[in-house]
C-alpha cells in the first residue's frame, strides 16, 4: 500500500511516498524498516511507543493504535511536527 | 489617513471579501512572529493586503544562508549582520500602504509574550523552533485569541489553524514536545523555498479569511509538498484530555522558566539552558552528520562546529555557544541546531 513519509525522514528514502506492506500499522512499519533500515526508530521510541513528534493517518482520518488492522487499498501517512520556519 | 481605495480595487472586487472585508482588514492588528522565511513572506502578504496593524517580533540577524527564501533580505542586510525587524521594515516601508509596523528586535518568551499580543485579533507563527509554538499556543487558547501554526522542513509544510473553543488545538495533536536533539530542522534536513511559500501562502489565506471574512466551519490540518506536489486536508479532532484547550493548564506560559541564557563575561560565550530535560546526544549527532564539522561524542558532551561558531551540547540539555555574545542570537543558533 501507499505509504507517506514525513518531510524530515525523506533521507531515508529519498521519496515521500513509498510502497509497503503488512497487516497491522505495527507490522508496516517492520516492513518499511526492511526496506529503509533505520526508518523505523524515527517514528517508534525504545518501548515501542508512537514518538511524541509522530501522528498516524489512514485515509486522512487520524489513528491512535499501531495494532490498528490495514487493508490494501488503504493510504498510510505519517506526519512529524514540523519546526522549521 | 490617504484613501487607498483604488490600490486595494482588485480584492474588494473579490466578492466575499469586498469593502466591508478590506475595512475590517484594515482595523485589525496582527502580532507576527519571526519575520525569517515564513515571517517574511506573511509580513509582505499582510502589508500589500492592507492589514492596519502589524507587530513584528524577530531576535535574530540576517545571514547569507537566509537569502534564497526570506524574501523581505538583501545582500546587503546580510553583510552588515542587520536585525531581521529592522532590514525587515526596511523592505516593508518600500511597499508603502496603509499598514502601521509596530518592531521588536527581541527573543518572544512567557516575559513579553503577554504584552506583545495585547489587543491582537490573530497571532501568527513564522518561528523556526516548536518552543516558541508551544508558547504561542499557550497563549492563544488562554486570551482565546487565533493563532495559525505553519511548519516546514525539506520539501513538506503544514499548517493549522488554531481557533480557541472551536478546535482542536497544537496540543490535541502534539500533546508533549519532542525531546530535544530528536527533530531535524531545516538546518539538519534542508528546506526548499517553495515549499516555505506554499505554507506561507496557506497561512495568510486562512489569515484573511478568518480577520476580515466569515468564520470557517471547520479546521483541518493541511500537509503541503512543493517537490512532489500535494497538498493533503487531514482530520483531526480536539483531545478530550487536551493539556491545554481542555484542562486550561499553560505551563509554556505562565511556569516560572528561569532565564534560558546567560552571558559568560569575557569568554565570547552564552550558556543556553535547555528547556526539557535530558537530550538525545546520539539522535543529534545523526541528525548533524553531514552538517557540522567536528563532531565529537562522549558521554559528556557533544561538541560541533558551524559557519556561526561553535556549540557544546551536554546531556541535561545545556550549551555553550560560542563565536557571540549576543544572548537572543545563542537562542537562535540553539534553537536551530538542536531542533527545539
Amino acid at each position: 500500500m501507499k505509504v507517506r513519509i514525513p518531510s524530515p525522514l525523506v533521507s531515508y528514502t529519498h521519496k515521500r511516498e513509498v510502497d509497503a506492506e503488512g497487516r497491522t500499522l505495527g507490522e508496516l512499519l517492520g516492513d518499511l524498516d526492511q526496506r529503509y533500515p533505520g526508518l523505523r526508530f524515527r517514528m517508534i521510541d525504545e518501548q515501542g511507543a508512537l514518538r511524541p513528534h509522530m501522528r498516524m493517518f489512514v485515509n486522512g482520518e487520524q489513528v491512535r493504535e499501531l495494532s490498528i488492522q490495514l487493508r490494501s487499498s488503504d493510504e498510510v501517512q505519517f506526519i512529524q511536527a514540523l519546526s522549521g520556519g | 489617513m490617504p484613501d487607498f481605495t483604488r490600490r486595494f480595487e482588485r480584492q474588494t472586487r473579490f466578492a466575499p471579501l469586498g469593502k466591508q472585508g478590506q475595512a475590517r482588514l484594515c482595523d485589525s492588528r496582527v502580532l507576527l512572529v519571526g519575520c525569517g522565511a515564513l515571517g517574511g513572506a506573511l509580513a509582505q502578504s499582510l502589508v500589500r493586503s492592507g492589514v492596519g496593524e502589524l507587530v513584528l517580533v524577530d531576535r535574530d540577524l540576517v545571514e547569507e544562508s537566509n537569502l534564497p527564501r526570506q524574501v523581505l533580505f538583501e545582500e546587503r542586510h546580510a553583510r552588515e549582520s542587520t536585525p531581521k525587524v529592522q532590514a525587515a521594515a526596511e523592505t516593508l516601508a518600500r511597499i508603502g500602504g496603509p499598514t502601521a509596523l509596530e518592531l521588536h528586535a527581541t527573543h518572544l518568551d512567557e516575559s513579553n509574550a503577554e504584552e506583545l499580543s495585547e489587543d491582537c485579533d490573530l497571532v501568527l507563527d513564522g518561528t523556526d523552533n516548536l518552543a516558541t509554538r508551544y508558547l504561542l499556543n499557550d497563549l492563544a487558547v488562554q486570551s482565546s485569541t487565533p493563532w495559525i501554526y505553519g511548519g516546514v522542513v525539506g520539501s513538506g509544510g503544514l499548517v493549522l489553524a488554531v481557533l480557541p473553543g472551536k478546535g482542536p488545538c497544537l496540543r490535541c495533536l502534539f500533546p508533549e514536545p519532542a525531546p530535544q536533539g530528536s527533530l531535524e530542522t531545516c538546518e539538519t534536513a534542508g528546506v526548499l523555498q517553495p515549499a516555505v511559500a506554499l505554507v506561507a501562502a496557506l497561512q495568510a489565506g486562512l489569515a484573511l479569511r478568518l480577520l476580515a471574512g466569515p468564520p470557517l466551519e471547520k479546521t483541518q490540518l493541511f500537509e503541503l509538498d512543493a517537490w512532489e506536489p500535494r497538498t493533503r486536508a487531514l482530520t483531526i479532532e480536539r483531545d478530550p484530555n487536551c493539556p491545554c484547550c481542555s484542562k486550561r493548564d499553560f505551563p509554556f506560559l505562565n511556569d516560572a522558566q528561569p532565564h534560558r541564557a546567560v552571558r559568560l563575561c569575557g569568554r565570547n560565550t552564552v550558556q543556553v539552558r535547555g528547556a526539557r530535560g535530558e537530550t538525545d546526544l546520539a539522535g543529534l549527532e545523526r541528525s548533524l552528520a553531514g552538517v557540522a564539522r567536528s563532531l565529537q561524542r562522549n558521554e559528556l558532551l557533544l561538541r560541533f562546529e558551524v559557519d556561526e561558531g561553535r556549540i557544546t551540547v551536554f546531556p541535561d540539555g545545556r550549551a555553550l555557544v560560542e563565536g557571540t555574545e549576543d544572548v537572543g542570537r545563542a537562542l537562535a543558533l540553539y534553537d536551530r541546531y538542536l531542533g527545539r
